[in-house]
């Protein structure tokens, strides 16, 4: 039997699992994470958010 | 060497404030005083040229520019246009140019908003809070007040002339002022976007606390995010949003925060290249690197050791960094707070303490954050291998629903987010909707089940994404639209539907308001209310364990609970004090009905007006006689199933749960893979051809989950197949999908050929065509360069797969 632990997830890593997140915590979340959730799905919508890493001082 | 994508451009080297706690003018850094006033037009030009060259070298699609200082807008609303004209034309045509200018808000004007507008720059505001907190340290040089100066253009820019360039407001935090003070005073302000600055410091220079050893910074950071948290997150708050990022497994959107690579470059007023200007806190010249943009191209910069050294991850933290248990949420926090003399930045945080409180706080307030690798939204190879024979087994199937979980629940919440920060949405609506999120949450409390047996819903989906991708609609009705969202119909407000919908099949009491289309009411899954209770655009629903009550102007009736959880069709009974309790309306509940075979049950929807988005030509309602030929004829078709092609009943028992009865002819080819579950189809007059129509769409439903959760091919330029062109699907995509389902139409015609029946004839050409049509396609998709290995395997699957079929 191949147990949990010897599957390899094929799914890349850069996605976010929302599957048991309650929809009170879901929130929390910001968009540039709910856009690697649904990226592919809504491809474009991600357009003009933050860089990754961004310098502080302006937003 | 990774490539910069974000470049700060002092366009002014001076400030109207003399703010003391300023890390330009008040640290050790004093470079700023042999510095231009401004930057030239010939530094602008030279800079736009580099970023060009980088642009073109690196094939970057998209890159930051940051107007900054000192304060940008004493540069001059002309000089700051011809700034902005040099970086559009050395990069038009070649990358997507995003540009923001922050500022101390103090000279803001209609002038500057009018050129920021016509550039499409955004402007981001400091403020430390109410007059009392800003004050504190953000004044004149004469010890004035600047809060109403700033005030004022941060209302300037919140008017709706200005709104859409309205970035946010940055505050630094000092412990004097009362956190959730400051929160309440920058939120009044109505800004789309927040940050919390800790004030820069080093192990040198230690921040200012309230106790010598405590964690006095993140205590006022967790009294703010518990604040945030109860107001059911008003606002973004950067610092909170990187956190939660990071935990999910994604990356920080903050260089003060995470793991992720630093990108950014700064230029200063005289054209040279500094590293990240927080370094000025640490040492005279810290972020100097002796390279400028007459002399040094961007790649340059890169390499130089101070910038290489921020770009490995972990590996260049100092060995306590790398041991903590929070390390890739905190990333060793800001570089320039881990100064010390002496040993330099291979030091944790001079926060660090603050930094692991407070993460580890909103860790556990959202227990249920976690990445993908830990959760079950991806697909295993145990999954993927039977999937990309063709074939699966319910649990492959059960994985790939899993997916459409989790990307259902990211749509819904990113539909309430959109709708919540869109100017054009009426502020009734936006309340409404507001309501309907917290009833879906709290029917959620006690009645998880229920809320994800409508989230599951396949047409949710596709409601989801028309909304998001805000593109040119097609009314249910078939009427074009102009392209604005349809309000209050199916834009936001069918959150009311879902909300109502989930409070039924919880059998939770709520309320909701609910749109009303085209003269019925619907409710996703279960079915609708016809005719119009009234033509008035919404109603209010109200449910409880006997009764769901429709409010209108015009009239207020009910149904029984019990009867839609049942799928029962029944007239509403009128409520209206004049008429006996009982008394059947003209008004009348139509459920979506269910196909039943053994061991299946498939929903039959033929009201839903989502369905009008996936198919070009969905059916009307079917009357009871209609309903019953598709009965018939999906009992004989699912018998076909079992007996002759039983290879792919389990993943339709698993995964087939809707079907739409379109014309004939009208298969929702591209569009498939945004519902999926759902077949649509016409009722053929041999069910032999209705049990092809399920195993063939289906497969595109499988490939369709699979695209949303692996890589199967590169977005590059490709050859394609011999495929129609679809606008709604990328060409490589319908390409793969028509392969996969075609190598089940070939095995499906030569099972039949085989069985030697009145149509093995007709049945061993359609195979032989099939196979043909197949190979073709498998060998045009081996030998195109955009697949990835995953891609690739797939494709060596369903050769095998292909070979092994035979006559």
């Amino acid at each position: 039997m191949v147990t949990s632990e010897e599957l390899r997830p094929i799914a890349p890593a850069a996605m976010v699992d929302l599957g048991d997140v309650p929809l009170s915590e879901i929130l929390a979340l910001g968009p540039e994470v709910l856009d690697m959730t649904i990226g592919r799905a809504v491809p474009g919508r991600s357009a003009g958010t933050a860089p990754v890493a961004a310098f502080q001082s302006a937003l | 060497m990774l490539p910069a994508d974000q470049f700060v451009l002092k366009v002014h080297s001076r400030c109207d404030l003399a703010c003391d706690h300023c890390y330009v003018y008040e640290s050790a850094d004093q470079s700023w005083r042999g510095r231009p006033l401004a930057v030239s037009r010939d530094v602008a030009s030279r800079l736009a040229l580099r970023i060009a060259e980088h642009v073109k070298t690196h094939e970057l699609n998209r890159v930051e520019v940051v107007l900054h200082g000192g304060e940008p807008l004493l540069a001059g609303v002309s000089r700051l246009r011809d700034i902005l004209l040099e970086l559009e034309g050395a990069l038009s045509g070649l990358c997507r140019l995003d540009v923001k200018v922050h500022t101390n808000g103090v000279g803001l004007t209609a002038d500057f908003c009018d050129l920021f507008a016509a550039h499409g720059v955004s402007v981001g505001v400091s403020l430390d809070g109410d007059r009392a907190a800003n004050d504190r340290h953000r004044l004149y040089r004469n010890g004035r007040s600047s809060y109403d100066a700033a005030v004022g253009a941060i209302r300037l820019l919140a008017s709706d002339r200005y709104r859409p360039l309205y970035a946010g407001l940055l505050c630094t935090i000092d412990l004097a002022n009362d956190p959730v003070t400051v929160y309440e005073s920058l939120l009044a302000l109505n800004p789309p976007r927040i940050d919390f600055l800790l004030p820069h410091a080093t192990h040198d220079s230690p921040p200012a606390r309230l106790a010598a050893a405590g964690t006095d910074y993140a205590d006022w950071l967790i009294a703010i995010f518990d604040r945030w948290q109860a107001d059911r997150y008003p606002v973004r708050i950067r610092t909170f949003d990187s956190i939660t990022a990071t935990l999910a497994g994604a990356d920080s959107s903050t260089e003060a925060l995470g793991l992720a690579p630093v990108r950014t470059v700064v230029i200063e007023t005289d054209g040279s290249y500094e590293q990240a200007d927080s370094l000025k806190v640490t040492y005279d010249g810290a972020a100097a690197t002796g390279l400028d943009v007459f002399r040094h191209s961007l790649d340059s910069v890169l390499q130089h050791p101070g910038v290489t050294g921020r770009q490995q991850g972990i590996a260049d933290l100092s060995p306590t960094c790398q041991q903590c248990p929070v390390v890739t949420t905190c990333g060793g926090g800001m570089y320039a707070h881990r100064y010390r003399s002496g040993t330099g930045f291979d030091n944790p945080s001079v926060y660090c303490g603050d930094l692991r409180k407070l993460i580890e706080h909103v860790r556990d307030s959202l227990p249920h954050v976690r990445p993908a690798r830990d959760g079950r939204a991806g697909l295993t190879d145990q999954a993927f291998g039977p999937v990309d024979q063709g074939f699966s087994d319910a649990g492959a199937v059960a994985d790939l629903a899993l997916g459409q979980r989790s990307l259902q629940r990211g749509l819904i919440a990113a539909v309430y987010e959109a709708t919540m920060r869109a100017s054009a949405i009426s502020a009734s609506v936006r309340e409404q909707s507001r309501d309907a999120w917290q009833t879906l949450a709290t029917v959620e409390g006690s009645q998880p089940g229920a809320v994800d047996a409508v989230l599951r819903h396949p047409y949710l989906r596709t409601w989801s994404e028309w909304y998001l991708q805000g593109s040119a609609r097609t009314a249910p009705d078939g009427q074009a639209s102009s392209g604005q969202v349809v309000e209050p119909a199916l834009g936001p407000a069918h959150l009311g539907a879902i909300a109502v919908t989930a409070a039924i099949r919880g059998q939770v009491k709520a309320r909701a308001t609910v749109p009303v289309l085209a003269g019925a009411l619907y409710l996703p899954g279960l079915g609708r209310l016809v005719p119009a209770v009234a033509d008035i655009g919404r109603a209010i629903v109200a449910v409880d364990a006997d009764w769901v009550t429709v409010r209108s102007a015009t009239g207020d009736w009910r149904l029984p609970t019990p009867g839609l959880l049942a799928g029962e069709s029944c007239r509403a009974e009128s409520c209206l004090p004049d008429r006996p309790p009982g008394t059947a309306g003209p008004v009348r509940w139509e459920p979506v009905r269910v196909l039943t075979a053994p061991g299946i049950r498939v929903a039959l929807d033929d009201v839903d007006p989502c369905r009008h988005f996936l198919h070009d030509s969905a059916a009307s309602r079917l009357s009871e006689a209609d309903f019953a030929r598709w009965q018939d004829a999906f009992s004989l078709a699912w018998r076909e199933i079992t007996a002759h092609h039983e290879a792919y009943a389990p993943a339709l028992t698993a995964g087939l749960t809707t079907l739409t009865p379109v014309a004939p002819g009208s298969v929702a080819r591209g569009r498939a893979r945004r519902a999926f579950g759902v077949v649509g189809a016409w009722l053929p007059a041999d069910p032999v051809l209705l049990a092809l129509l399920l195993i063939r769409e289906f497969q595109r439903a499988k490939l369709g989950a699979i695209f949303d959760l692996c890589d199967l091919f590169e977005p590059v330029e490709r050859p394609l197949g011999r495929t129609r062109p679809h606008a709604d699907q990328d060409p490589l995509e319908r390409l793969l999908s028509d392969t996969y389902a075609g190598l089940a139409v070939c095995a499906f015609w030569g099972t039949r050929a085989a069985l030697g029946g009145d149509d093995a004839a007709p049945a061993r050409e359609r195979y032989r065509r099939w196979h043909g049509r197949t190979a073709a396609a498998i060998g045009t998709l081996t030998g195109c360069a955009a697949l990835t290995s995953l891609g690739h395997e797939l494709i060596g699957q369903l050769r095998i797969g292909l070979q092994a079929l035979s006559l």
